[in-house]
This record gives C-alpha cells, sequence and structure tokens, in this order.
C-alpha cells in the first residue's frame, strides 16, 4: 500500500475507530434484538424424528403419522406444558419415535468427544510439534 | 443375447484391469521401464475402457429395446418409463451404479495415461504406479459387477412383473416377464436425477487417482513434490465434479423431494460431502507442501483419507445399513464392500506406516500467523468438520451394533456442531489470502484487511437497518462480504501495482493479474460461492416463514406471508406409470395475480406411498414452496413455506465449482484433450 504519507497517518487512527464503531453498531443491535418468534409447535417437531418415514423429523414430514404427532403436539402446547413435558409425554404416547438431537448421556458421550478429540490433538501439533524452535541456522526470528 | 454380450464386457474389462494392475506395477518397478511394458499397459487401458464402455451400452441397449430377460432391466425397467428416464435407469439401482461407477474408473485411467504420456510429459514410473493402484481398484468394482452386483444375470423365473430366479450364465434358458415395475418413482420425477448421479460419480470414482498417485508414491519411496502435483491436479478435477454434484443433489432435492429442503444430513448427503471436505483439505494443504516442503505425511493421509470415505460412503448407502430415504436397495454387496473399505484402508495405512522413515522430515513454522499458518486453521477446521460429520451418521450403527440400544443422531445434532465450524472457516477464509507467507506482521497485514473489514461491517449495518436482525443471517453477510472483500482487495491492489510498473490503468490490468495466478484467483472464486452458499443458507434457515396443512376447498383462500393462495381446482393426468392429481393454486400479492403454482401428488401403479412434487413460485427476493399432502375433488391439504434467497445456493454451488474449473483451466502443462475424453468435456479451455 502506498498512500501518501498524509492520508496514512489519517488512516492511522480513523480506520480503527471506524471499524469499531461498525463493530459495536452491530454488536448492540444483535444482542437488543427480540429472539426470533418461531412456531412453538415446530421448533418442537424438529426434534423429533417421524418414525413411519425415514430420517425426517415429525414437523418436515407430509406422512399422516407425523400429522397425527404434530396435532398431538399443538394439543399439549394449548394445555400449557413446559418443551421438556411435551418431549417426555409424546415419547410415550409414540414408542416407536425417537429424538433426532441426541441427549448428552454416558453413552453417547463420544459423539462429542472424538471431533473434540480430533480439534485438541490438531491444536497440540500445530502447536507443539509443527511450530518449533527455529534451527539456529536459520536468520528468521520465532515470535 | 445381450445378457451375453454384458457378461462378456463385464470379464473382459474384469481381466483388464487385473492386467493392468500387474503390468502397471512391473512398468513401475523397472527404473528404465521397457517400451514392452509400456505397451502392454497401454494396451489393458484400452481394453479396459473400451470393455467398460461396452458394458454401459449393453445396459443402455437392454433398456431401450425392453429386454426383460436381463435381471436388471425386468427388476428396474418398465415399457413405459418415458425418456430421459429409460436411460437415466441403468444407473437408478445397485447394480447399474456399479456399471457406471466401472466405466468412470476405466475413463479416469485412460485420462491418466494419456496425460502421463501426452507430448512434452516426462514418462514416470510414479505414473505407471498409479495405474497399477486404479486397475487393482478396478479388479474389485469389475468383481463385484460378476458376482455380487450382475445386472447381466438371465432371468429364469418370471413373475408377473419382476424377475424372481436368475443364473449369471449367459447360456441359462432365459424367460422375461412381459414388463417390469420400472425405477423407483423418486428417481423418475425430474430432469436433474439423470444428470446428478453421473457428475456425483465423476467426483467419487476421481479421489481414486489421487489415491493411486499417494500409494505409488509410499510404494516406490518417491515422496517429493512429484506425486504431490499429479494428486492435486486430479483432486481438483474429482473436486470440481463433487461440488457440482452436491450442488445439483441439494437442488433435485429441493424440487423433487417436496419436504421443502433441500439438505436433511441424510446419511448418503454426508457420504458425498465428507470426502468433499477432506478433498478440500487436501486442496488447501498441498499448497502448503508445494510452497513451503511442508505436511507431506498430512497429505498422505488426506488422499487416503478421502478415498477411503468415497468407499464407506458407498457401503453406506448401498448396502442398506441405513435406511434413508436415499438407500433404496439391500443386497449381499454391503459385505464386499465393508471388506474391500477394511483392505484400502489398513493396506493403505499400514504402506503409510512402513514408509514414515523416507517422508521427508518437514522444516517448521516460523509462525502460525502467516499464510501456511492460514492452511494449518483451515485443515484443523474442516477435518473435525468430517470428523462431526463421521460420527454423527456412524454413531447410530455403531451403538446399535455394539449395545443394541437406539439413539437418533439429526439434524438438530448436526446443525449445532456445524453451524460454528463453519463460521470459523469463514472468517479463515477471509482472513488467509491477506496473510504472507512465513510470518505475518500486524504492519502488513493491517492495511490489507482493514476496508474489506469495514466494508463487511458496513453491509451487516445495512442489513440490519433495512432486513433483519436476525444474528445468524447479519454474521454471515458479514463474514460472507469480508470473505469477498479480502479477495477484491488483493486483486485490486495487485492490479494498481502492476498499472503502476507499466503506467496503465488499474481496472485494465485486473484480466492479467487474474490470468497470471490462476489457481490462487480460481481458489478466490470458490471463496465467494462459498460465502454466497453462506448466506443463502443462513436466510432460507432462519427467514423462512412456514404455513402447516391447512385443508382448502376449490374456492377457498388463505393469506401467508404477504400472499394469497387460491386453490382454483384439482386436474389429474394419467400416464401409462403414474396417476398425477394436480393442484391448481393461484397465488395473489397486492390484488394482483403472480402466479401459478401446481403441487401434485403422483401415485405410481408399483409403490403404495403417493409421491409429492412441490409447486414452487420462484422471484427473486424469495421461493414461495408449496406441496400436499392429500389431494382430491373436495379439498386438498396444503402446506406452504417460504424460502429466502434460494436460488442464491445454487448460484453459490456452481460458483464453487465454477473456481475450481477456473484453476484447472490455467494449468501450465498442455493436454490436448487429453483429461477425461469419456465425459466429452475438457475442464475449461
Amino acid at each position: 500500500m502506498a498512500d501518501p504519507a498524509g492520508r496514512r497517518s489519517l488512516f492511522g487512527w480513523v480506520s480503527p475507530l471506524l471499524t469499531l464503531a461498525l463493530a459495536a453498531f452491530v454488536v448492540v443491535s444483535l444482542t437488543t434484538a427480540d429472539p426470533v418468534d418461531r412456531d412453538r409447535a415446530e421448533r418442537i417437531g424438529k426434534q423429533v424424528r417421524c418414525p413411519a418415514c425415514e430420517g425426517e423429523s415429525i414437523a418436515e414430514s407430509p406422512s399422516s403419522y407425523a400429522a397425527d404427532m404434530m396435532g398431538y403436539v399443538r394439543e399439549m402446547i394449548g394445555e400449557g406444558r413446559s418443551d421438556q413435558q411435551i418431549l417426555d409425554r409424546l415419547m410415550a404416547a409414540y414408542p416407536r419415535s425417537q429424538m433426532l438431537d441426541p441427549p448428552f448421556q454416558t453413552r453417547t458421550a463420544l459423539l462429542w468427544a472424538l471431533p473434540a478429540a480430533v480439534l485438541v490433538t490438531g491444536l497440540f501439533l500445530a502447536f507443539f510439534r509443527l511450530r518449533k524452535p527455529v534451527p539456529p541456522e536459520s536468520t528468521g526470528e520465532a515470535p | 443375447m445381450l445378457s451375453l454380450a454384458g457378461t462378456l464386457a463385464v470379464w473382459t474389462a474384469l481381466v483388464a484391469a487385473g492386467w493392468l494392475a500387474v503390468a502397471g506395477w512391473r512398468a513401475a518397478r523397472d527404473p528404465v521401464a521397457p517400451s514392452a511394458s509400456i505397451v502392454s499397459l497401454r494396451r489393458s487401458v484400452l481394453v479396459m475402457v473400451l470393455a467398460a464402455l461396452g458394458a454401459m451400452v449393453v445396459l443402455e441397449a437392454a433398456l431401450l429395446a425392453n429386454d426383460f430377460t436381463v435381471s436388471y432391466v425386468a427388476n428396474h425397467h418398465s415399457r413405459h418409463t418415458p425418456f430421459p428416464f429409460n436411460i437415466a435407469t441403468a444407473w437408478a439401482a445397485l447394480e447399474g451404479s456399479i456399471v457406471l461407477w466401472g466405466l468412470v474408473l476405466a475413463a479416469y485411467a485412460y485420462a491418466v495415461w494419456r496425460r502421463a504420456t501426452a507430448r512434452g510429459a516426462q514418462p514416470d514410473s510414479l505414473d505407471w504406479g498409479a495405474l497399477a493402484a486404479i486397475g487393482a481398484v478396478g479388479v474389485f468394482f469389475f468383481g463385484l459387477m460378476v458376482t455380487v452386483a450382475n445386472p447381466f444375470e438371465v432371468c429364469t423365473e418370471a413373475a408377473a412383473r419382476s424377475c424372481t430366479a436368475s443364473s449369471p450364465l449367459p447360456f441359462s434358458r432365459a424367460v422375461g416377464p412381459a414388463d417390469g415395475l420400472g425405477p423407483n418413482p423418486l428417481l423418475q420425477n425430474h430432469l436433474l436425477m439423470a444428470i446428478h448421479p453421473p457428475l456425483l460419480y465423476l467426483g467419487y470414482v476421481g479421489l481414486t487417482v489421487p489415491f493411486a498417485y499417494g500409494i505409488s508414491a509410499l510404494a516406490l519411496r518417491r515422496s517429493g513434490p512429484a506425486w504431490l502435483r499429479r494428486s492435486g491436479l486430479w483432486t481438483r478435477v474429482a473436486w470440481v465434479f463433487l461440488t457440482a454434484g452436491i450442488t445439483l443433489g441439494a437442488w433435485w432435492a429441493y424440487e423433487v423431494l417436496g419436504w421443502g429442503g433441500y439438505w436433511a444430513w441424510d446419511p448418503v448427503e454426508n457420504a458425498s460431502f465428507m470426502p468433499w471436505l477432506v478433498a478440500t483439505a487436501f486442496l488447501h494443504s498441498s499448497l502448503v507442501q508445494e510452497r513451503r516442503g511442508m505436511l507431506e505425511a498430512w497429505n498422505f493421509v488426506l488422499v487416503i483419507g478421502a478415498f477411503s470415505l468415497t468407499i464407506l460412503g458407498t457401503f453406506l448407502t448401498r448396502s442398506g445399513v441405513i435406511a434413508s430415504v436415499h438407500s433404496f436397495t439391500q443386497s449381499a454387496i454391503g459385505p464386499a464392500l465393508l471388506g474391500f473399505l477394511v483392505v484400502v484402508t489398513v493396506g493403505s495405512f499400514a504402506l503409510f506406516a512402513s514408509r514414515a522413515q523416507q517422508i521427508s522430515s518437514p522444516p517448521r513454522l516460523e509462525s502460525l500467523s502467516s499464510r501456511e499458518g492460514g492452511f494449518l486453521l483451515n485443515n484443523l477446521l474442516l477435518t473435525v468438520y468430517a470428523m462431526v460429520v463421521l460420527t454423527g451418521t456412524l454413531y447410530p450403527l455403531a451403538l446399535e451394533a455394539f449395545t443394541g440400544s437406539e439413539v437418533g443422531v439429526g439434524r438438530p445434532f448436526f446443525d449445532r456442531m456445524a453451524v460454528p465450524i463453519s463460521f470459523a472457516l469463514l472468517l479463515a477464509m477471509g482472513i488467509g489470502p491477506a496473510l504472507p507467507w512465513r510470518v505475518a506482521r500486524a504492519r502488513v497485514v493491517w492495511p490489507r484487511v482493514h476496508l474489506p473489514l469495514q466494508i463487511a461491517l458496513a453491509a451487516g449495518v445495512l442489513v440490519i437497518i433495512t432486513a433483519t436482525r436476525v444474528g445468524y443471517v447479519v454474521m454471515a453477510v458479514i463474514a460472507g462480504s469480508w470473505v469477498v472483500a479480502v479477495a477484491a482487495g488483493r486483486l485490486l491492489s495487485q492490479a494498481r501495482r502492476s498499472a503502476r510498473s507499466r503506467g496503465a490503468n488499474a481496472w485494465r490490468m485486473i484480466p492479467g493479474v487474474v490470468r497470471s495466478d490462476r489457481g490462487f484467483w480460481g481458489g478466490q472464486l470458490a471463496h465467494a460461492g462459498v460465502a454466497l452458499a453462506a448466506v443463502a443458507i443462513a436466510c432460507t434457515a432462519n427467514l423462512s416463514q412456514s404455513l402447516d396443512r391447512v385443508e382448502m376447498a376449490p374456492g377457498d383462500r388463505v393469506e401467508f406471508a404477504g400472499y394469497e393462495l387460491v386453490h382454483t381446482g384439482v386436474s389429474t393426468t394419467r400416464t401409462p406409470n403414474r396417476l398425477k392429481s394436480t393442484a391448481h393454486v393461484e397465488v395473489w400479492k397486492d390484488e394482483r395475480i403472480e402466479g401459478l403454482a401446481e403441487p401434485a401428488l403422483s401415485r405410481f401403479e408399483t409403490s403404495a406411498l403417493p409421491i409429492a412434487t412441490p409447486g414452487i413460485h420462484h422471484t427473486l427476493a424469495q421461493d414461495l414452496y408449496l406441496s400436499v399432502t392429500r389431494i382430491d375433488e373436495e379439498a386438498i391439504t396444503l402446506r406452504a413455506a417460504t424460502a429466502p434467497l434460494q436460488w442464491v445456493l445454487w448460484l453459490g454451488g456452481l460458483t464453487c465449482a465454477g473456481g475450481g474449473l477456473y484453476s484447472l483451466a490455467g494449468r501450465k502443462r498442455r493436454r490436448s484433450g487429453s483429461v477425461r475424453p469419456a465425459v466429452g468435456a475438457r475442464p475449461g479451455g
């Protein structure tokens, strides 16, 4: 970048300030925004696998079985139950259905542990194996 | 008759593949390969590609001639399957898709051969070794075709609409049903289904070539830049097809499946996405080796991993172990694929381990904040991403197999894991190209990124003020504009520098700058495609509105998302193989009719479940997506959803593939017609 010296010194402090101001605006707008008001039944339905179809949630599946289950979800929302209560009752009423979002338990821990292990190993290699102290003959400087 | 021809073709291809493996290995082992063994290689490649092509031609001929004595035709074809689906039936079911696999593999073998022996190319034992490895893979797939996945068996006992017993012996007494059931109804609903599988296969099978070069280099103890350059080129070829194939697959799901989405983290989608992630990682880490000589061992791991994942994906989707919308087949092919997968992974990694000593010990990184540090970050993220998809896909299977307990791992899990990784990737994609090699100092990097950063944030502010304050959308817009702005900034500053040295206008310099480094700028174009896709995904996932199941009698109106939908009636068309009921829905907005959407349900005589086809009203701002779950004269049950900026996703995916294609076009060595002759299209020109 070969800006004239004057422009560079101007950018020297204007630019970071402008960046900060824009970032602050974005952060404030996003943190004060109302949470998205999704259809509650749909949100719950998306977590439950439709037992009659394959791999789809009951909110997405066009099957009548899924429609029945969604009807039950709406009914329970009408009764003012909590999300967890609704899910529990749904699982009890339709024993062949399954959560699409696996609960965190001992038998599912590996599901999170394996990718985490890859991440940790990768970070370890990057920091401690690949980035070695610079050999003496090199003229570069270690940061 | 056709059974005999097909069987002969497949056996010929099998023998040729074995011959190729032997001849390739002998030529590779000999430092000065005698011309006799080269001639032998050439013959085996030619015979294999012609025989594989012959098998496909015979299969198509049997389909077009309605020869129901051929088992594949009897079980997957019907006299009434319309054009072009009768052609596409050849790869719509298991055995035929293996024939396509063999053909693509043979075509790649031929392309590798042509490139290795092109004028000006230095024949190299690496090429012969790679051809040997391709031959060995070919032995497996052609072997499948003569055993557990034989499409050319002779039907010996026929039921009314299918073949109940068949024999692999071509001279058996042939009987055939008068007509068959036809291909899976889902697959004969849209033209994309005819194009998407071949594209995906070109990508999938293409990853065999970089793997073969990796194995060849390991076996011949030839680590260094030679195998890497070849693997890099062929990965790029495969990657372009894979990217386009995945995009068209998502498009097909959206246009045809009628559930309103384009990506469900279904095992078959994951099966194509995992090799894509690993191949993408390789495209980046290979640059580090090319430039700095580092990460060679890791690059071997990536090419072996990408190929293993394609076999794993084929196993998952073709063996029926996972019941999904895509696993329309079940057969004895499962154990064969699983065995091959074990042989490939164990064999390759054992070879890799035995050669570990010879792989040059890498110079170390001076600093993590550098271009190579950026590539490391990229590789780490892509690997973790692939690991998430892999564990999520395999976990339910493994858990059920080992403990018998069932657990569902679906969309919410994948979304929760994939979203943060994707954002991290986008940010890395923005900063990476702005970092210099070796060591990045703030005084070098800041001038390159401060303006793009402000442009990106300003784009976010604009979205907040004019459109939405939904966090994911705003962040996707910021991250996406950041990626594009950094690349554009680099382009402008290079053009300006080149203009200064020549005293010309900077804008005029842009084409020259781009042409001088097509690899880099093709990559930047691909990044821009990913950025577009990210914005589109954030919009469709967070801003869509939906309307669940409303009953509508003819004449009824319903308000939805600023539209008024009017059901005007139902029409029914009967074609020989299906009964299609179409609902006619007028789309009104501001007292004006904007369009007509026609969601439909088709009943195929072969399938109890009706197949829904959505009716989509496309506009620039959003799609209005209508589907019906019930349809009759009295009423329809309608579901509606909006998909904001949906078309941007297809644009992004194809731009991404286009970037890869452009970088291929920039390869220096000329290859007059030598790349993938069987496809008829050269990458770029």
